[in-house]
């Protein structure tokens, strides 16, 4: 009985830290992705004019699964009339991060391209304070929590022993 | 994009009803304007109300104007949140991407359907950049008549001649120019269709077998380019105006043929709008009225003026 709850109360610190680090590299992971994003939006601007749709569609199938269903969820948005503002609600992100993409994806397609291109312009130039810190928060916290759960997870399971 | 997924869901119903439907007049805070088969009404909840004597609404500040309130009661108003919306709706949510069209005070969306703007404008160097508040949306429907260009196509063909459709609005040029292309499509003569605002191909969605169309174009900017790299024996544009005379004379000096036409009542009017240089490289005139009804044909004429066919009373 005591191997079998020391091996569970390894497994659960260890998985603990492992999503804790998770969580971290999906918020780089969506600022970055919304990064490279908004770098096609400009440039879908200058040339193809690609309408909003089809253009968050297109880079949608190519993506990770973490900025895919971001864009996901704008297109939603944008079927139902994209009436009000955009709402980010991911639990790995923070608070500033969530309000930088809502207000982004929110003014999308509602302007003429000089305005679009240059909103979009500031917009990446903010982002990337944010994908700075968080990959700063990764490469520091990321594998410390990971390791931290893995030991904790261990340390309880040999003391449950 | 398709208007009828831009209307909100009641207007949708009560429009996708009505048979022969040509222009929707939408504006902010006021009755919808509905013109089926020429003729134009009120839109209520039961559906197309024609004009008349008894239920021409008062405005606001006449003071009999309670003797219209049952009518007034019945009709369908739009608001404001609702026209933007439309106008969102039918920039596929991408405004960017439609610029230009609403600098030049239209969308043109699928079907041939033309939305035409009006409202608070944002100028700039001495041009309509944009819109800040739109008050006004015009829909007009295309619609299509086959063979309604039997009656003019012998004057215009064998040889095929520089024509100019003039008629006032909504007498069915473009429908006649549409028609005419399409009689002669198929008989191995190359056709550029100049489309700007996507009405004679009906947004690039009404088939001419062998024809090259520029959608979405400038006139001047398609015409130029066709002559520079599809090499076309006939270009159809419509409503061209006395600033598309140097592409027009460099096409016809090219030996291109032109069928075109242009808003005016009559030869005298249509001179006058083109100006002499522009109006002397067309050798056939079709007049069309409303006279009898949408696309009536009052009359073709050659190049010195004389009748060459003339409507029936």
């Amino acid at each position: 009985m005591n191997i079998i709850a020391g091996i569970i109360f390894a497994a659960v610190c260890t998985y603990v830290g492992i999503a804790l680090r998770e969580q971290m590299r999906h918020r780089t992971q969506l600022l970055s992705g919304v990064q490279i994003f908004a770098a096609s939006f400009v440039s879908n601007l200058s040339f193809l004019q690609l309408h909003l749709k089809q253009f968050v569609e297109t880079q949608a199938n190519n993506n990770t699964a973490v900025v895919k269903r971001l864009l996901k969820d704008f297109c939603t948005y944008l079927d139902s009339g994209a009436e009000g503002a955009f709402e980010v609600d991911y639990v790995f992100l923070e608070s500033s991060d969530k309000q930088i993409l809502g207000q982004f994806f929110t003014f999308l397609g509602k302007g003429n391209s000089v305005g679009q291109m240059q909103q979009t312009k500031e917009f990446s130039a903010l982002l990337k304070s944010h994908l700075d810190t968080a990959t700063q928060i990764l490469n520091t916290k990321g594998n410390l929590y990971a390791k931290l759960g893995m030991a904790v997870g261990l340390v309880l399971g040999i003391v449950v022993l | 994009m398709n208007i009828y997924n831009c209307l909100p869901a009641s207007l949708k119903t009560l429009v996708s009803n009505l048979q022969g439907i040509n222009e929707l007049r939408l504006r902010a805070g006021q009755p919808i304007v509905a013109i089926v088969k020429g003729e134009a009404g009120f839109l209520t909840d039961k559906g197309f109300l024609q004009y008349n004597s008894q239920n021409i609404l008062q405005s606001n500040s006449t003071p009999d104007r309670n003797n219209n309130k049952l009518i007034r009661q019945e009709v369908i108003t739009i608001s404001q949140q609702a026209l933007d919306n439309i106008l969102f709706c039918a920039c596929e949510q991408s405004i960017y991407a439609y610029e230009e069209q609403i600098s030049n005070g239209y969308i043109a969306l699928e079907n041939g359907v033309r939305l035409g703007l009006c409202g608070e404008t944002t100028f700039f160097d001495g041009e309509i950049r944009g819109y800040k508040k739109i008050t006004s949306l015009n829909v007009r429907f295309a619609n299509h008549i086959d063979c309604c260009s039997k009656k003019v196509m012998p004057f215009v063909v064998k040889p095929l001649r520089n024509t100019l459709v003039i008629s006032p609005p909504f007498c069915g040029k473009t429908t006649l120019l549409r028609d005419m292309t399409l009689q002669i499509a198929g008989s191995g003569i190359n056709i550029l269709i100049a489309d700007e605002r996507a009405e004679i191909t009906m947004g690039g969605n009404f088939y001419i077998l062998g024809c090259d169309v520029m959608l979405n174009c400038g006139k001047n900017a398609a015409i130029l380019q066709g002559i520079r790299s599809l090499s076309p024996q006939l270009i159809v544009t419509d409503e061209v105006f006395a600033s598309d005379v140097e592409s027009i004379s460099l096409a016809t000096q090219s030996g291109v043929c032109f069928f075109a036409s242009l808003h005016a009542e009559n030869l005298q009017q249509a001179k006058g709008r083109l100006g002499e240089k522009l109006f002397c490289l067309f050798e056939r005139f079709i007049v069309l009225s409303n006279r009898n009804g949408v696309g009536t044909i009052e009359g073709v004429f050659d190049e010195k003026g004389n009748i060459l066919f003339e409507a029936k009373e």
